[in-house]
This record gives structure tokens, C-alpha cells and sequence, in this order.
């Protein structure tokens, strides 16, 4: 499945002959026109148009009054992305975030406990697949505020570091 | 200036951007030609092309292009031009300038260098004005001499109180100063920001106004003795001390205070002998008293308002006087109607305090229709350089009354399009949908007390375009595989969808 990432934010997106997938919501549509950089659509009886311009890994696009930009993932992208993030640890701060919404399948540290870096605090489930997240660095757990089976938001506090 | 009349043919624009092409067309409908001067990074610029002629000035610095005195006479006088209208900005509001053009022998549109020299100076403009009964202020009159001096001064008026550059203007060189212990850092912060933006460190204090509001006036001025105001415009939506909304009429003003107020606006032009177009800038305190704060003296950033709803050519007006002829109508023949609005767009980052943008315009599209003026500096593919201000455009809008023409201007934002930097525009959105702007209830602290709603709102924005986003994604990604499919064939780089196109 594609991905498309604002910020920190990755949102993974199915699509096929006239439809897109996103967040739970189907949306179908039908393309009445595309140009470079202009994009018509129809969405049932509603027409949205989207211009957008490319720049090399980004896509701005602007659609009725608000501009946003994204970057687009492809399959293979995302393969490589979550290899590096798994390598490297993407968590820094004295707090350990949900980087998506998801469900807590394991718990694997406990007040206290001294972790070296790269090691696993929790496994979480989201989009069908186990992350592991790890600490960044050599830290000690200050609480865990997530038990098994927890359903999390993007962005809530997993663990406290010290 | 002379009484006398005489005829100006051909005018350069001192200037760059959307005020050298409006100047421009005025000076095309008059029948007169138009001569522009331009740097190097300026020269795809459209105010470049509109012009009769263009002269370049080598180089990029504002100090070595639009502010060289010297290199400016000098390309007028080769031009042959019989005047100069400097704009807003740069030399506008330079004495010497005034005086150096007047020297070649031509006419500068605007008033005179000793008008603008005894304006400029701000402590030396609230003690002129104030003989003349105008209000000012409270605070000290003369530039501040050390930290003891201006602790004396604001204990005597009271604290909150502003620091502001003598020379100074657009913000640059003031402080706010709450308590005493904040004096000595902030004259020394204000000092040296008004010596690199002004040359000159002189300061001043005055009192702080709370939830001030930020009222001027459209003065014109002929050559014998007529002085008449267009009205007002409110001016309190404001980031980082500098204007970013206006409109008029001000919601602020009962008809009693709009005619005292425009009687002291022309009082405090007479004060100078003020000869031209100006500005006389009030803030209006919580109140309903009014201080003068500056006069202006040139064609203001938001005069296309005033345009809209009096039906006056002030760019025209400013080349009449100076031409000297009479003005042809009086105080009383001067009627406004409906409400209109502006926006400026500049490439900056809200979400980043503001911080200006540069970058190429990858895409422009502006909004037109019924009541819609957008005064333009620039096209699709234009760089915004770091050389100077970072404006987009102004968008103006008219309609008959306040409530319409808010709605008028969030539909022309929403139709604004632009890629390739952020602007102002989800700012100038947030304002025309807000309860209290609607309720005309604001003030200049709108902005600081609204930034965090903004930001929210703003964030929003990925939320609500995620289908959107994604049939943009999908369509993109199937572009590009059909692009690499051709490439694995050793065919054509064009996609099948491209070559489709052309074969239809």
C-alpha cells in the first residue's frame, strides 16, 4: 500500500479504478481532466479541481482555497523507510509517542528498567503491521502509560523517559 | 513647487513591483509615457515589460538600485523625463531625494523636500502639528539621550509605553516596554535597530495606547491652499507591527469623530504647508481619543481602498497637482460609497513567526471578477528574492455594504492560487471568517491574541484534503509507472496518457 506523509504524519492509501482509500473513507471519483500541474475530478455530482506542482520528492497541491504539501511513498519507498527507521530509531525526547494510531500488541518495558538505545518499549499494531518502538538512546523508563491490548492515538505518550 | 502650470509628458517610476505598475497605468491613461528602472534581479519583472521604456541600474542591493540617489537622477535626466514618482518605500520618503530631483530641474510628485524633511522626523512632526491644535500622544517630545532620561519619561506618563525610532517607520526600531526593568534592554535593542534600518539611533517614548486602533487619513493637497481628506481607512490588523489588512469605512468611527478627525488630519497638513498626496496616521485609543501619530508623505501601501470607494485616481490626482492644477473638487464634492476591503498577500511563513519567503512562484492564478482589484507585482515563474519586501499582491475588494464585502473577499481568497512559497492568504481567511473582525470589534492586538487559533485551524487543513490528497497520489504514482514502463521499453519518455493527449 502507497503512503502519503505530511510532516510526521504518514496516512497509507489503497486505491484502484476510480476509487482512493484513506483513513477508513472511500472516496470514488472520475477524472474529467488532467493537464501538467491541473487536475479535474469529479466526486459524485461535486467538481473539485486540484493544481498542484511537483518539486523532485514533494507535491504541493491546491484545492478550493487551502494549499497543502505532501510527499508521496510509493510501495518500495515505504519498504526502504521503515528499514532505515528501524536501523536508526526515530524516537528522541524524554517521552516516546505513538507515531501512528494503533493497537498495543506487547509490552516490553517496566518502570525502572534501563534500556540501551535501540532497544524495543513496545510493539503496536497499526495498519495491519507490528512496529517496534524503540528508544533513540541509552535512557531509564520513568512509567509506562500503555498496557496490552490499549487502543492508542497518534501522538499520545507510550512511555516517560528519564 | 511653482504655481505655475506645467505639462508633464513623461514620467519615471522610482520604484519596482505592484506600485511601479500601478503608477504605470495611470500614467498610460493619462496619454503620458512611462519609464522604468530596474535591477538585475527585477528585469522579468511584469512592471519591467509594461513600461514605455526601462533603464537597467546594474546590481541587486536596494543601497546600490532602488535607494541610489545618484544613479537614479542620473538615469532620468538620460531618459529625458519631466518628473518622478517615487512610490512607497525606498526614496519616497527621502528629503534629499526630493531635493536632488528638484535640482536636475524635474518635478517630483509628491511634496516638497522640506515638507518631507520636517514630516520624516517624527518628534520634530508632533511638535509642528501640535501648534496647530492636532492631539498627540502623551510622552517625550525630544530623542532620548540615555537609559536614566527615558526611565524619567515613562515614569512621569506611566508605563506601558513604546520606544520608537525618530527617523524611523514600519515598525522597525520600537519597543514595547511594560515595566522599568525592560527600559535599558529594549532603548539598546531599539538604538541599534534603528541605526541599521535608518541610519540614525535617535529614539523617542511615548504611551502606550492598550488595544489601540490604528486610523488614517487620505489627505490631498494643491498648490493653492486647497487641502481635502478622502476619508479614513483602519488599519489595525497588523503582524509584527506592520499592516497586513485594512478597510473603510472603519467600524470604529461615529460620524462625529470621523469629521473631527478629518478636520485635524487637514489641520496637521496645513501644519507643514503639506503640498500633494499624504497620510495622516491616528491611533484611537479604547476611548474614542485619537493621537496623531505620522504623517506619510507619499502615496500610501493601501490607498486602492480609498480608490474604491471614492472613485478618486489618487496616482492621478498626485500627477495633477504636481503638473499644478487646481484640485477639481471640494471637501463637500468628496463622497464615499459602500465598504471596501484589502489584503495583502506577502510570501511569508505563519507558522514561523512571520518570516518572510523566497523562492520561485511556481503557479499563480489570481481571483477577478465583479469588485475584485488585485494590484500584482508579479507572474507565474517570478522569483521573490531576498533583495526586497516579500509582497505577492494586494487584493482589494468593493461591495456595498461591510458584511458583503467580507464575503466578496473570502471568495477571492479562496480563488487565489498560489504554489511555490506560503503566504498570508490562510491569515487574511481566518480574519474575514472571525466572529469579532465581523462584529468589527478588533484592535491592533488582533493578530498576536489569534495566532494560535490560526495555527489550529491551519493544521486542519491536511485532514479535511486527505481524499483529495490521495487521488492526487494515486494519479501520480500510475503517471509515473507509465512513464518507467516506457523507459524499460526504450520507448518514449512522454507518458501514454501525454501522447493520448496529443493525438486527440
Amino acid at each position: 500500500m502507497p503512503g502519503i506523509v505530511f510532516g510526521d504524519e504518514v496516512f497509507m492509501f489503497k486505491s484502484g479504478d476510480g476509487y482512493t482509500e484513506v483513513n477508513g473513507k472511500k472516496t470514488k471519483y472520475s477524472i474529467l481532466r488532467a493537464d501538467d500541474g491541473c487536475l479535474v475530478i469529479r466526486l459524485g455530482n461535486e467538481i473539485r479541481e486540484i493544481i498542484f506542482s511537483e518539486d523532485r520528492d514533494f507535491i504541493e497541491m491546491f484545492s478550493s482555497g487551502t494549499t497543502i504539501k505532501f510527499q508521496i511513498l510509493s510501495d518500495r519507498d515505504l519498504l526502504l523507510r521503515n528499514l532505515t527507521n528501524e536501523e536508526s530509531g526515530h524516537h528522541r525526547h524524554a517521552e516516546i509517542k505513538a507515531p501512528m494510531p494503533g493497537l498495543v500488541v506487547k509490552v516490553l518495558a517496566k518502570r525502572g528498567d534501563s534500556l540501551k538505545r535501540g532497544e524495543t518499549v513496545v510493539i503496536l499494531e497499526a495498519m495491519k503491521m507490528e512496529n517496534e518502538i524503540r528508544v533513540s538512546q541509552d535512557s531509564e523508563v520513568a512509567d509506562v502509560l500503555v498496557k496490552e491490548g490499549d487502543i492508542v492515538e497518534k501522538g499520545q505518550v507510550i512511555t516517560a523517559l528519564k | 513647487m511653482a504655481k505655475h502650470k506645467r505639462e508633464i509628458k513623461k514620467i519615471i517610476v522610482a520604484n519596482r513591483g505592484e506600485i511601479a505598475l500601478r503608477i504605470m497605468r495611470t500614467i498610460r491613461e493619462m496619454g503620458k509615457t512611462s519609464v522604468a528602472i530596474y535591477s538585475d534581479a527585477d528585469v522579468s519583472m511584469p512592471f519591467v515589460r509594461y513600461a514605455d521604456e526601462a533603464f537597467s541600474l546594474g546590481g541587486n542591493e536596494a543601497r546600490d538600485t532602488y535607494l541610489n540617489v545618484e544613479k537614479i537622477v542620473s538615469v532620468a535626466t538620460e531618459a529625458k523625463v519631466d518628473a518622478i514618482h517615487p512610490g512607497y518605500g525606498f526614496l519616497s520618503e527621502n528629503s534629499e531625494f526630493a531635493l536632488a530631483v528638484e535640482e536636475a530641474g524635474l518635478i517630483f510628485i509628491g511634496p516638497g523636500g522640506e515638507a518631507i524633511r520636517s514630516m520624516g522626523n517624527k518628534t520634530e512632526a508632533r511638535k509642528l502639528v501640535s501648534s496647530f491644535g492636532v492631539p498627540i500622544v502623551p510622552g517625550g517630545r525630544e530623542p532620548i539621550g540615555n537609559v536614566g532620561e527615558a526611565r524619567d519619561v515613562a515614569n512621569k506618563i506611566g508605563y506601558p509605553v513604546l520606544i520608537k525610532a525618530a527617523a524611523g517607520g514600519g515598525g522597525k526600531g520600537m519597543r514595547l516596554v511594560k515595566e522599568e526593568s525592560e527600559m535599558e534592554s529594549s532603548i539598546r535593542g531599539a538604538q541599534s535597530e534603528s541605526q541599521s534600518a535608518f541610519g540614525d539611533n535617535r529614539v523617542f517614548i511615548e504611551k502606550y495606547i492598550t488595544n489601540p486602533r490604528h486610523i488614517e487619513f487620505q489627505i490631498l493637497a494643491d498648490d493653492f491652499g486647497n487641502v481635502v481628506h478622502l476619508f479614513e481607512r483602519e488599519c489595525s490588523i497588523q503582524r509584527r507591527h506592520q499592516k497586513v489588512i485594512e478597510e473603510t469605512p472603519s467600524t470604529a468611527l461615529t460620524p462625529q469623530l470621523r469629521h473631527e478627525m478629518g478636520e485635524a488630519a487637514v489641520n496637521a497638513a496645513r501644519a507643514c504647508g503639506y503640498i500633494n498626496a499624504g497620510t495622516i496616521e491616528f491611533v484611537l485609543g479604547e476611548n474614542g481619543k485619537y493621537y496623531f501619530l505620522e504623517m506619510n508623505t507619499r502615496l500610501q501601501v493601501e490607498h486602492a481602498i480609498t480608490e474604491l470607494t471614492t472613485g478618486i485616481d489618487i496616482v492621478r490626482e498626485q500627477i495633477r497637482i504636481a503638473e499644478g492644477n487646481r484640485l477639481n473638487f471640494s471637501q463637500e464634492g468628496v463622497t464615499r460609497q459602500g465598504h471596501s476591503i484589502e489584503c495583502r498577500i506577502y510570501a511569508e511563513d505563519i507558522t514561523n513567526d512571520f518570516l518572510p519567503m523566497t523562492g520561485r512562484l511556481k503557479m499563480l492564478r489570481e481571483p477577478a471578477g465583479n469588485g475584485v482589484r488585485v494590484d500584482s507585482g508579479v507572474g507565474s515563474g517570478n522569483e521573490i528574492s531576498v533583495y526586497y519586501d516579500p509582497m505577492i499582491a494586494k487584493l482589494s475588494v468593493w461591495d456595498d455594504s461591510r458584511e458583503s464585502a467580507i464575503k466578496r473577499m473570502l471568495r477571492a481568497l479562496n480563488d487565489y492560487s498560489i504554489l511555490g512559497l506560503n503566504t498570508t492568504i490562510p491569515l487574511c481567511k481566518y480574519v474575514m471568517a472571525n466572529k469579532d473582525f465581523r462584529r468589527g470589534e478588533y484592535s491592533t492586538q488582533f493578530v498576536e491574541m489569534n495566532l494560535s487559533a490560526l495555527k489550529t485551524e491551519m493544521s486542519k487543513n491536511v485532514e479535511n484534503n486527505l481524499d483529495l490528497a490521495a487521488i492526487l497520489a494515486s494519479h501520480t504514482l500510475k503517471m509515473k509507472s507509465v512513464v518507467s514502463q516506457n523507459d524499460e521499453q526504450g520507448g518514449s519518455t512522454k507518458s501514454k496518457w501525454l501522447e493520448g493527449r496529443f493525438e486527440s
